[in-house]
């Protein structure tokens, strides 16, 4: 069966989300685009909280790592080897060559966000041992079904949330800012701004954090109505992103996400039947952000 | 002091032969398969092969992109596509997909393998993965600054290379899908439409407008120019000094090619008497005088590494013909016409080696030798008297 897994909106989420399989954490400064970050001493708590319900952990530390926070990496992949975790999400190959020196390899999940796109990539990284890849958000369902039933590896995809596409290590809201000389240039760093292009009527997210400048697509990714091919390809594991979202938001969605995995797990039918009612309940979850099937049924061009 | 390879960009063969013979000591170039930048024109099997001959017999080496992130229907033919280039004497492929790194190392027996930063490899340990999976050289992200560089060269075996000069992308390379998600063209496959430099609007969430109301908020990067870092990345050990650029004319290939070739040059011919004057920059914006900027070698990038509303200024000099052929005796030159002139301008003669001679044009004649007063006529075969000897690609341009 598929697991379900969540990166939270806060604390009281996770208190409150007993029913699905795992939690995405992580610490200020070492993952990104995370809804909320925590402390060590909340992620020791967070951590207690999920054994007793039989939840997984899985700690992001996915920074584009730069030379100069090499050492500050290696102490805080020091410090997670005493930690009971499932698993470290990473997005810079520099953590898998510090991971080997702690024997954390069997633990790590690789999710580069745009790199894994064939069955081929995948193959390449099973050799090295690790955990888990989550394959790139921009391929067709036929694509994902196809690397992961060629593939033995344990396979992650996004299965509810925004896409992230640009990631600048620049801060392009207060440069922009200071450009334009406005008094308070960094008044809104971190606010959830939005940019409309020209010729188009989207309303593309965009914020700016320690990490640089993010902007994301206008559509949540939705997935509920093919975790039947995800399940049946070996697909091990889909992620609720908690980005853009409230405590409330976020709980309903993960409910019909979780409803749904368990219907189809009592009888196919079932799930079969219910996938218009999956979509018709999304689509009445106050403020919620509009979706779509993202990528699932449309292929990119290149020449 | 320990002199880097130049590296150029090289959208087709005769601007590779003009890259070579302006001093660049390798030049990559995209095929017609596994490379980005698809709609650059892209080398043929038999124009690599030409490109190699060429390079080999002016001591240059060839490299080729295979650098895209290719998607499951696009695994099929790559071993030969490999052979065939090792075969046809390519130096090195430049990679970003694990899987065409793993196919490279077990198909091909001499060609050297370098990851392409579209990885944005930003740390010593990311290269050291690498390194150990048979890459030997890293073309580094281009989001450190030169003190990271320093850090990072003396931690890796590697080969380090690192681009100094043309267009950046402002996102980490590889990470962005702005244009797959926009327009569903795969950026990491050359679908790339340039979205970060589009036109935008910037709202808060209670759909204040905050960008300027008269012009538009855009993403996108100045181009890099790295001539004031040249020294500081030599003495940092850094391998490679690779210019941007596969879609750019013969004018602007020779022209910067030239001038950092010269730079390189006169730096490492007496690094501590080397003074860096605005000979290089001015020599540069005769061909391009897009606005500078240096990208992250000096730290985070501020506001004025970013593109808003920027007057691209025209190049001070125009190209308006390449020399061909020149006969010492009737001191006649043979060149083809690029641009529009006339008899009576005066023009500068630019060659390799920083080499500037000046004239006015006095006779034009034609393939029929008719004395004509105008060239207005593409590419049309001519020929002028030149009181100095020119030769084959040198570059003749005038003042705007």
């Amino acid at each position: 069966m598929i697991e379900l897994i969540v990166s939270p909106t806060s604390l009281d989420f996770i208190k409150q989300c007993d029913f699905c399989d795992g939690f995405i954490i992580g610490e200020e400064g070492k993952g990104l685009r995370l809804a909320d970050n925590f402390s060590r001493k909340v992620i020791i708590d967070i951590i207690n909280i999920c054994k007793i319900r039989n939840q997984n952990v899985y700690i992001a530390v996915n920074k584009i790592i730069h030379e100069s926070e090499l050492d500050k990496f290696i102490s805080y992949i020091e410090y997670l080897q005493d930690l009971d975790i499932d698993g470290i999400i990473f997005g810079d190959l520099a953590i898998y060559q510090i991971a080997k020196r702690y024997n954390l390899i069997d633990k790590l999940i690789y999710n580069p966000e745009t790199y894994i796109t064939n069955y081929e990539s995948v193959r390449f990284f099973a050799k090295k041992g690790i955990k888990r890849v989550s394959i790139a958000k921009e391929i067709t369902l036929k694509d994902i079904t196809t690397i992961a039933s060629k593939n033995d590896l344990e396979i992650d995809i996004l299965g509810h949330g925004a896409i992230n596409m640009f990631h600048s290590m620049r801060d392009l809201v207060s440069n922009y800012f200071r450009f334009l000389k406005y008094e308070e240039p960094t008044r809104h760093r971190e606010e959830n701004l939005y940019l409309i292009e020209q010729k188009r009527d989207d309303k593309y997210p965009i914020f700016e954090d320690q990490f640089g400048t993010h902007v994301f697509s206008s559509y949540d990714l939705c997935t509920v109505n093919y975790l039947d091919k995800l399940i049946e390809s070996n697909v091990t594991s889909i992620r609720i992103d908690g980005l853009f979202k409230s405590n409330n938001e976020l709980l309903e969605i993960t409910q019909i996400y979780y409803q749904a995995l368990k219907d189809y797990k009592a009888d196919k039918e079932k799930y079969n039947h219910n996938k218009d009612l999956y979509i018709k309940q999304l689509k009445e979850i106050e403020n919620i952000r509009p979706f779509n099937d993202g990528f699932l049924f449309k292929k990119t061009i290149y020449k | 002091m320990k002199k880097p390879e130049l590296l150029a960009p090289a959208g087709d063969l005769e601007k590779l032969k003009i890259a070579i013979i302006y001093g660049a000591d390798a030049v990559f170039i995209g095929g017609k398969e596994f490379s980005l930048r698809a709609r650059a024109s892209n080398f043929s099997l038999s124009d690599i092969k030409e490109a190699v001959i060429f390079a080999k017999k002016h001591n240059a080496k060839v490299y080729v992109t295979t650098n895209i992130i290719a998607h499951n229907d696009n695994l099929v033919n790559l071993e030969e596509y490999l052979q065939a280039l090792d075969e046809a004497g390519v130096f090195a492929i430049i990679c970003s997909d694990p899987y065409i790194i793993e196919t490279a190392k077990k198909t091909v027996k001499n060609m050297e393998i370098h990851l392409s930063t579209q990885q944005s490899t930003t740390n010593s340990e990311a290269v050291n993965f690498w390194y150990n999976e048979g890459v030997s050289r890293i073309v580094l992200a281009r989001e450190l600054s030169i003190e990271e560089i320093k850090k990072l060269r003396q931690k890796v075996k590697a080969d380090i290379e690192v681009f100094i000069h043309g267009g950046m992308c402002v996102s980490y390379s590889g990470r962005c899908t702005l244009s797959n998600n926009m327009t569903e063209r795969d950026a990491n496959r050359g679908g790339c439409a340039h979205s970060c430099r589009w036109n935008y609007k910037l709202f808060n969430k209670s759909d204040k407008l905050l960008s300027d109301s008269k012009g538009y908020y855009n993403l996108g990067s100045k181009d890099l120019v790295g001539i004031s870092f040249i020294p500081e990345l030599i003495k940092a050990g850094v391998d490679s000094l690779k210019i941007e650029g596969r879609m750019k004319s013969i004018h602007y290939i020779a022209t910067v090619v030239g001038t950092y070739r010269r730079l390189i040059d006169d730096f490492c011919r007496d690094p501590d008497n080397f003074v860096l004057d605005d000979k290089y920059i001015k020599e540069i914006s005769k061909a391009e005088n897009r606005q500078a900027s240096i990208g992250a070698l000096a730290g985070k990038p501020t506001e004025n590494e970013q593109l808003y509303n920027v007057r691209t200024e025209k190049p001070t000099q125009e190209f308006i013909a390449l020399v061909l052929d020149y006969n010492n005796k009737t001191q006649m030159a043979t060149i083809e016409q690029r641009n529009y002139f006339t008899t009576g301008e005066k023009v500068e003669v630019y060659g390799p080696n920083f080499s500037k001679n000046y004239l006015t044009i006095e006779k034009i004649y034609d393939e029929n030798n008719n004395v004509i007063n105008v060239a207005r006529h593409p590419r049309q075969i001519l020929k002028i008297f030149v009181p100095f000897p020119v030769k084959h690609y040198d570059i003749i341009r005038k003042q705007r």
